[in-house]
């Protein structure tokens, strides 16, 4: 049931503050309405994340529908794996709990158990066949220099565990400040992994975190008519899909 | 999308005497004490009428009823006893107005790894590798892989010494992307292959478990590998694995299965030779392989007790001796 399905994850990872151009809770909140989930990874040492930072990281993740996890570097590769998945399964919890409350009036919360371990197998079964696109915009100014090699290979890390799921995923990177002044690029990347490409990152600059989310969000809308890298489909359970359709409708 | 993904997990802190009430079941659960918290929500061990067991408190309702269900499953295909905790229920309970999805299931009564061969002396690496693997072994029979293996996710039952899985949150179908993993027991971090849950992968970690117990690779260099490529981590563990440890054999044993393409029965058999060395022909471990603590024993109760009284005993000696003489 899930196999012409979708995902669309927006992931930020910052250390900072915006400090330049459009309100990024704004831009999250009409991410969210496209139907793009955003979350957000907030850096917490030696950066300029603070109080303020933190709250803002909240209310972007709170306005775009995600998760919001602020971590040390050192968890950095770990977080942004638990938050891509976590975000997928519970999107696709939403997408069923919408038809369960069709079909019966409820949330699978309020479903007995034996009811609701069927509804997880299906959840299960999506999160590894759903066809899903992750745009990552990552921070890089000035004081994000020395996290970089971290970032970097969270990044490789990230796209190891997309690359073993059974469904296709594109993953493009943004990043902002952009090297010539503008507020963010779409990062180009020739060869195997995007994460070769972020090592090459120079850090400086603002942190319009805004106009940095906008143009992931139109990066994602482009993918959406460009042909996905398919991976390879590890026994696809058909049957058990047929199953589980057939409990839900 | 209606509702928000929450922002953080904020399972409760329960204190002694809590009680818990089921909403399916209706058993109610009283907390005596926190056992543990993993990534998907904090375990306590409570009363269940009048037996202790282990409930594990989640926050995401999903997350929990496939734990549930991968142990139901489990435990259906697998008439063995004791290869997964006994389950007991799938529950929700409301806390201060919130509603938290549990899993209550058999609490097992024992000591990590790590403790339990500081315990017995490191000629025991070999013998609990071994058996952790056959309990997985059990696991892929079934189609599952258990993918989180590490320390944290294993018991060693204090009354026969045997291994028991515990935490089921990471067990995946064979085929399908590993959900829950630990970088440095994940094969894909490595660079020794991919992050798919097969039974190569499951492989790589259980060698890994016994690298970290055998000649653990210090806290800062992982730190320092976290910022290096797949391949330069990969670099590393050759070298690791080149220079020798306490135990050589199993270095050598080891080598093959953190390849990463890897069957679990080979790390299995490998391993017969090299428990075999360990005992005598009587059956039994031999003198090199018993425990180093047993000489180490300290001053207990019983040994202060017999110092006192035979102090008291000579003293009192000593005084009928000089009365005598007055």
């Amino acid at each position: 049931m899930w196999t012409d399905v979708t995902l669309k994850q927006i992931l930020l990872i910052t250390d900072g503050c915006s400090n330049v151009g459009t309100d990024p809770v704004y831009v999250a909140q009409t991410a969210r309405e496209q139907g793009v989930t955003v979350s957000v990874i907030g850096i917490l040492d030696d950066g300029a994340l603070g109080e303020q930072g933190q709250r803002e990281a909240e209310n972007i993740a709170q306005a775009g529908g995600g998760m919001c996890r602020i971590v040390r570097t050192i968890d950095l590769s770990h977080t942004m794996q638990m938050v891509t998945q976590r975000t997928m399964q519970l999107t696709l919890q939403q997408v069923v709990n919408k038809e369960l409350r069709q079909i019966m009036g409820e949330d699978s919360d309020a479903l007995p158990p034996d009811v609701r371990t069927k509804v997880a197998r299906m959840v299960e079964s999506g999160t590894e066949e759903v066809d899903l696109q992750v745009a990552l915009v990552v921070d890089v100014s000035a004081s994000m220099t020395s996290k970089m090699p971290s970032v970097r290979e969270a990044i490789r890390d990230l796209e190891f565990g997309l690359l073993a799921r059974g469904g296709t995923h594109r993953l493009v990177v943004v990043t902002y400040p952009g090297p010539s002044g503008e507020d963010a690029q779409v990062l180009r990347f020739e060869g195997t992994s995007v994460a070769d490409a972020v090592g090459a990152l120079r850090a400086a600059g603002n942190t319009p975190t805004g106009p940095a989310l906008f143009l992931a969000v139109r990066a994602l809308r482009d993918l959406g008519e460009s042909p996905a890298t398919s991976s390879v489909r590890a026994n696809p359970e058909d049957r058990e899909e047929g199953r589980m359709r057939h409990y839900v409708v | 999308m209606s509702s928000n993904i929450r922002a953080e997990t904020t399972s409760p802190d329960l204190t002694q005497g809590f009680t818990l009430q089921g909403r399916w079941a209706g058993k109610s659960y009283c907390v005596i004490r926190l056992l543990g918290s993993g990534a998907n929500g904090k375990v306590y061990l409570v009363w269940r009428d009048q037996i202790k067991v282990a409930l594990k408190l989640g926050e995401d309702s999903t997350a929990i009823a496939l734990e549930y269900e991968h142990l139901r499953e489990v435990a259906e295909k697998v008439k063995i006893d004791r290869i997964v905790p006994e389950l007991f229920e799938l529950e929700d309970v409301t806390i201060g107005g919130r509603t938290y999805p549990v899993l209550v299931m058999e609490w097992i009564d024992g000591i990590h790894v790590e403790e339990f061969i500081h315990q017995r002396g490191d000629i025991w690496i070999a013998v609990c590798l071994w058996k952790i693997i056959r309990l997985i072994e059990t696991l892929h029979q079934q189609g599952y892989a258990f993918c989180d293996v590490k320390p944290a996710n294993l018991l060693f039952e204090l009354h026969d010494a045997e291994p028991r899985l515990i935490d089921f949150g990471g067990v995946t179908p064979i085929g399908q992307a590993a959900r829950e993993f630990t970088e440095i027991y994940d094969r894909a971090w490595w660079g020794r292959g991919s992050r798919k849950a097969d039974i190569a992968y499951d492989t790589f970690a259980c060698a890994m478990l016994g690298l970290q117990l055998a000649h653990p690779i210090p806290k800062g260099e992982l730190e320092r590998l976290q910022k290096k490529s797949p391949i330069e981590r990969s670099a590393f563990l050759d070298q690791q694995l080149h220079t020798s440890w306490p135990q050589d054999e199993l270095r050598l044993l080891l080598r093959e299965p953190l390849r990463g393409d890897a069957k679990l029965h080979s790390l299995h058999d490998a391993l017969i030779p090299l428990l075999r060395g360990y005992l005598n022909p009587n059956g039994q471990l031999k003198n090199s392989a018993l425990p180093r603590k047993r000489s180490r024993r300290r001053f207990d109760a019983t040994d202060w007790g017999l110092l006192v009284s035979v102090i008291t005993f000579t003293l009192a000696l000593c005084a009928l001796w000089w009365i005598g003489t007055l």
